[in-house]
């Protein structure tokens, strides 16, 4: 009998053993499409609207896609169940025996077990996915290319799965029991991503100058040394394309895999059947790592409840005590060896206690690091109270006709924060301010919150090298608002933080204006491409000369968009679509970045304020039939029925309720207030903490509620007086020149 | 022939087998014998190729066996605890058996099987565990292999089946030179089926040698001496052992047979005669020589 044929016979023998596996995995493929499929399918078939029939249509395309997340729960089941199976034996002394007694070599038997694994899955899904298409098709169901996702998703699911299933048998290699095995598949599972949520978790809780994007690519990374990190990663990226290149890489990854799991089989001694670990090398290196990474998490969970470095060593040390033992017990089947290895364990505990130490004291001077400035090539910063309200990034069409945002700054990584945009994309060249910002923001570290000030200011240096730095500064108006107004004027900041003043004038298609607290815009669509290109020219000017002082001094009185053709297009495509149940689903809702993409998002996105002091601009727009004016100065006094103020302690107690309805306050009070969703627009704005709403009384008797804010220096003193409590701070604190 | 040199095994700080050397000829019945834990099994292990020696090798006419093809299909191994698919019937391990011993002789099997009194299509599951050791026997035996090692295989036989059994591979060495090797810790099992034994204790080879050379250099009498005379008085005779019931001495004599009569007609005593030696009182004899207390070791 040659090998060929010995092989496909030994195959057969053990697919012949394994009908089981082949019956419970056929079961669940079974109910999971055509079953699921045919159900669905029905439901089309009867339904009357259309709309009702897409949305099935959808539900069936996405059962057979690659995003769908109970295809995903089955390969993840399967590969553990085919994987233990497979080699099943390796844990049994007397199975042992009799296949290792056997003239088969070892790799021809771990060949034959691997690749019937693989067609256990293989088969069974396969036919049931082709029987739900049919099913579909027979149905009348005719979502575009149900066929091609169909088939695409089965490779796409087939190469994810044998990179799992690889994982588990090298897991089975390693181990000599079904539950160590067991574990073993969930360690390499899981390790990783723990791994790289610790390390960035330990900088982000101990370092108060810690950024997220310092991990972002260490993250990005991290996960996806995990099979099922990779799996997801798979998922979230497949609409982007080129899965066919990643596939490939994939299986090129499990054929490694498989090829080392081959190797340890062929050195894995016949004796470590129904032992816990079959290589003793393996022991303390599995044992090491568990136990520094629970400790530190250990760590990291009592500091975290207590902000104590007492609780946060005895998590530590508990966390490292108790996983060390657990392992022993596990290795050893023995609770009597829990305490085996006392110096190994001793060990892991003074190491994880010793960095908890490090990282709790920042004895490696994380927190007070300055680069030298002739190392610097340039800088990035982003400064939360002036620019937390900018959109970045454009709207573009997708294939199926729809828009969604994308923002090429991020690098693609969905998820992305707002604040990574500047950063990526600003080249301070100026590199003496932000370290001079830096430092104060350094002076600043002993407090957690300030009383006034700019918020956080992140910081990006790129190094001569290339490498980057990332930090993070609490920043006060005491110490940095001279700093802040010399970076705030510097043509690299404006134009790395504002992306309007970097466009041109022939990217303007659509002028709209919007009135403070208006909830209509209009739409300026008589402006030619010349009046355009002239009040966007004067709005760039009047936006770059705004200073700090007059943000802090005054609210935005409007909001101002220069709209793209293809901003416009967007929007007119979505208010023709935006009760489409077709359209209604978190893909489009979150899409593929931080930005959602539906009607709303796209008609409030990409406003600028347009403040009092901006005068040509505003006299541009009363030319042209706008009137800028505060939304409360344009109310009459007598629809305000009345005004509502709250006053509420530190620990959100309400402390004081004013209701107002005499005429003569509510006319002190109104020239005072703004309408509250403005500050979105301005942080910098010193608003009072009271919260304030106005009831109003329309003539045709429909009423209103609107939360309305005052400048915290402006509030009437009778307010005070008759909330009977201390004004909120000194207005002198707030004294302008 | 199968040849262990310094053969050793370590499981964990125990040493299983501590460098053994033994040469097991074909064409000769090879029994190993020991008590719990001498290492008998790990031994035969590591000559079917399932566990890889420490250190030393076990060849098969030269070839060493562990992870070697050519030496393990010239060999057929019965664990002492065989295992047999789940749910699987003998007609069914046997078709598994026949992929990977392309030799198997099928209708053999069948005819053997029924001569036993064993359904091809039941479940073995179902069997007893004498059946299956018989079922796991005539595996071996339809293998068509050179040699069959079983690892206490006989312990579970009836005293019937264990001479069916015997008499089959005393037809099958006749036959095509079959070399069983068979472990066990009871002597008299193997007493008159054994060629050659090998005496385990705590992984070392205490003594190996031929039944026949044993036999033949080992002699118990029994006699009667004349009024006055002692078993130290017979000149010329090596005296192994002497037992003594009133007038009648049970000697254990080294020695060739015809020199021991003829010492023992010069003595003249009033009533002699040689009988035959059990193989257990061949290795009480031979190991006390060499100072061990045997019967703890094997009774």
């Amino acid at each position: 009998m040659t090998s060929k044929s010995l092989f496909f016979r030994l195959m057969k023998k053990d697919l012949g053993n394994r009908l089981w596996v082949l019956t419970l995995i056929g079961l669940a493929c079974f109910f999971a499409f055509p079953v699921t499929v045919a159900m669905t399918a029905g439901e089309f078939k009867m339904a009357v609207e259309e709309s009702r029939r897409i949305l099935c249509s959808r539900q069936i395309q996405e059962y057979l896609s690659f995003a769908s997340g109970m295809t995903v729960f089955l390969m993840i089941a399967a590969s553990l169940v085919c994987g233990i199976s497979s080699f099943a034996y390796l844990n049994s002394r007397t199975k042992v025996d009799f296949y290792h007694s056997l003239p088969v070599r070892r790799e021809m038997l771990f060949t034959v077990n691997y690749l019937d694994g693989i067609l256990l899955l293989a088969v069974p899904y396969g036919i049931a996915v082709a029987a739900a298409a049919g099913i579909a098709a027979a149905n009348g169901v005719a979502a575009p290319g149900l066929g091609q996702t169909a088939l695409s998703a089965y490779g796409l699911h087939m190469a994810y799965f044998i990179l799992l299933y690889t994982s588990v048998v090298m897991a089975v290699m390693l181990t000599g029991n079904m539950v160590i095995a067991i574990l073993g598949s969930v360690v390499f599972s899981a390790l990783g991503p723990a791994v790289t949520a610790l390390i960035p978790g330990y900088y982000m809780t101990f370092f108060k100058t810690s950024m997220w994007e310092t991990w972002q690519r260490f993250e990005d990374i991290g996960y996806r040394i995990s099979p099922i990190g990779e799996y997801i990663y798979g998922i979230q990226r497949s609409k982007a394309g080129g899965m066919a290149c990643l596939a490939i890489a994939v299986l090129l990854i499990a054929a490694a895999f498989a090829a080392l799991a081959c190797f340890l089989y062929r050195k894995r001694p016949s004796e470590a059947a129904g032992k816990a670990m079959a290589f003793e090398v393996t022991k303390p290196v599995v044992r090491i790592i568990l136990v520094m990474v629970v400790s530190l998490v250990g760590g990291a969970f009592f500091w975290g409840l207590q902000y104590s470095t007492g609780w946060a060593v005895f998590g530590a040390v508990s966390g490292a005590v108790i996983t060390h033992c657990i392992i022993e017990i596990l290795y050893h089947f023995d609770f009597k060896k829990l305490f085996s290895h006392p110096v190994q364990m001793a060990g892991c505990v003074l190491v994880s206690v010793g960095v908890l130490l490090v990282f709790r004291y920042d004895l490696i001077g994380y927190d007070e690091y300055l680069p030298e400035g002739e190392k610097v090539e340039y800088a990035s910063i982003q400064i939360s109270s002036l620019n937390n309200w900018v959109t970045y990034g454009h709207l573009q069409v997708r294939e199926d006709g729809s828009y969604e945002w994308v923002v090429p700054q991020s690098g693609g990584t969905a998820g992305v924060m707002e604040s990574a945009i500047p950063l990526n994309s600003m080249q301070y060249r100026n590199v003496e301010d932000i370290l001079r910002l830096a430092q104060a923001g350094i002076e600043n570290l002993e407090q957690d919150t300030l009383p006034y000030g700019f918020g956080t200011a992140d910081i990006c240096y790129t190094m001569k090298s290339g490498r980057k730095v990332y930090r993070t500064y609490l920043l006060s108006w005491d110490n940095a608002a001279e700093l802040v107004e010399t970076i705030y004027a510097n043509e690299d900041y404006l134009k790395g933080t504002y992306p309007l003043l970097d466009r041109t004038a022939d990217s303007v298609y659509q002028v709209r204006y919007r009135n403070e607290g208006g909830e209509e815009e209009v739409c300026l669509n008589t402006l030619t491409q010349a009046e355009k290109a002239e009040l966007l020219a004067i709005y760039q000017k009047e936006f770059s000369a705004l200073t700090l002082e007059e943000m802090r001094a005054d609210l935005p009185v409007g909001l101002i968009r220069f709209a793209s053709e293809m901003d416009v297009k967007a929007m007119d495509w979505w208010k023709d679509h935006w009760n489409d149940p077709q359209w209604d689903s978190q893909e489009y809702w979150y899409g593929n970045s931080s930005y959602s993409t539906y009607l709303g998002s796209v008609e409030t996105a990409d406003f600028y304020p347009v403040y009092e002091g901006f005068t040509e601009t505003i006299a541009f727009l009363k030319d042209h039939g706008v009137t800028p004016q505060k939304y409360f100065s344009s109310k009459e006094a007598e629809n305000i029925r009345e005004i509502e103020i709250y006053h509420y302690n530190d620990e959100m107690w309400e402390t004081g309720h004013l209701l107002i309805q005499e005429p003569e306050q509510i006319e002190k009070l109104l020239p005072v207030m703004w309408y509250g969703n403005q500050t979105y627009y301005n942080g910098l704005f010193p608003e009072t903490d009271l919260e304030i709403r106005l009831n109003i009384r329309e003539p045709d008797n429909s009423s209103w509620t609107y939360q309305a804010t005052i400048r915290a220096d402006q509030v009437p003193s009778f307010v005070w007086e008759e909330l009977g409590v201390e004004p909120e701070t000194d207005p002198a604190a707030y004294a302008f020149d | 022939m199968i040849e262990a040199v310094h053969v050793t095994k370590r499981f964990d700080h125990i040493t299983a087998v501590d460098h053994i050397n033994a040469t097991i000829r074909t064409g000769s019945v090879f029994g190993l014998i020991g008590t719990n834990g001498a290492g008998k099994s790990t031994f035969l292990r590591m000559a079917a190729g399932v566990l890889k020696p420490d250190e030393g090798t076990v060849t098969i006419d030269g070839i060493s066996v562990f992870e070697n093809m050519e030496a393990k299909k010239r060999l057929f191994y019965i664990s002492d605890d065989q295992y047999f698919f789940s749910n699987a019937t003998p007609e069914e391990m046997m078709s598994y058996y026949r992929v990977v011993y392309p030799a198997f002789d099928k209708d053999r099997f069948r005819r053997l099987m029924k001569d036993f009194g064993l359904e091809t299509r039941r479940k073995i599951n179902t069997f007893s565990k004498g059946m299956k050791k018989q079922l796991s026997v005539l595996c071996g035996i339809c293998a068509g292999t050179d040699y069959l090692f079983c690892d206490e295989t006989f312990d579970g036989l009836d005293p019937v089946m264990r001479q069916a059994v015997k008499s089959i591979f005393a037809h099958d060495m006749e036959e095509r030179q079959l070399t069983p090797i068979i472990a066990s810790h009871n002597l008299r099992e193997l007493e008159d089926i054994c060629d050659h034994v090998g005496l385990l204790h705590k992984g070392g080879i205490l003594l190996s040698k031929d039944l026949d050379e044993m036999k033949m250099n080992l002699h118990k009498v029994q006699c009667v001496l004349r009024p006055g005379m002692e078993p130290e008085d017979l000149v010329g005779l090596e005296v192994l052992k002497t037992e003594r019931r009133g007038k009648l001495l049970t000697l254990t004599v080294r020695g060739d047979l015809n020199m021991v009569e003829f010492r023992m007609q010069q003595a003249d005593p009033v009533f002699y005669e040689t009988i035959p030696l059990s193989l257990e009182e061949i290795f009480i004899s031979e190991t006390e020589v060499v100072g061990y207390d045997v019967k703890k070791l094997i009774f």
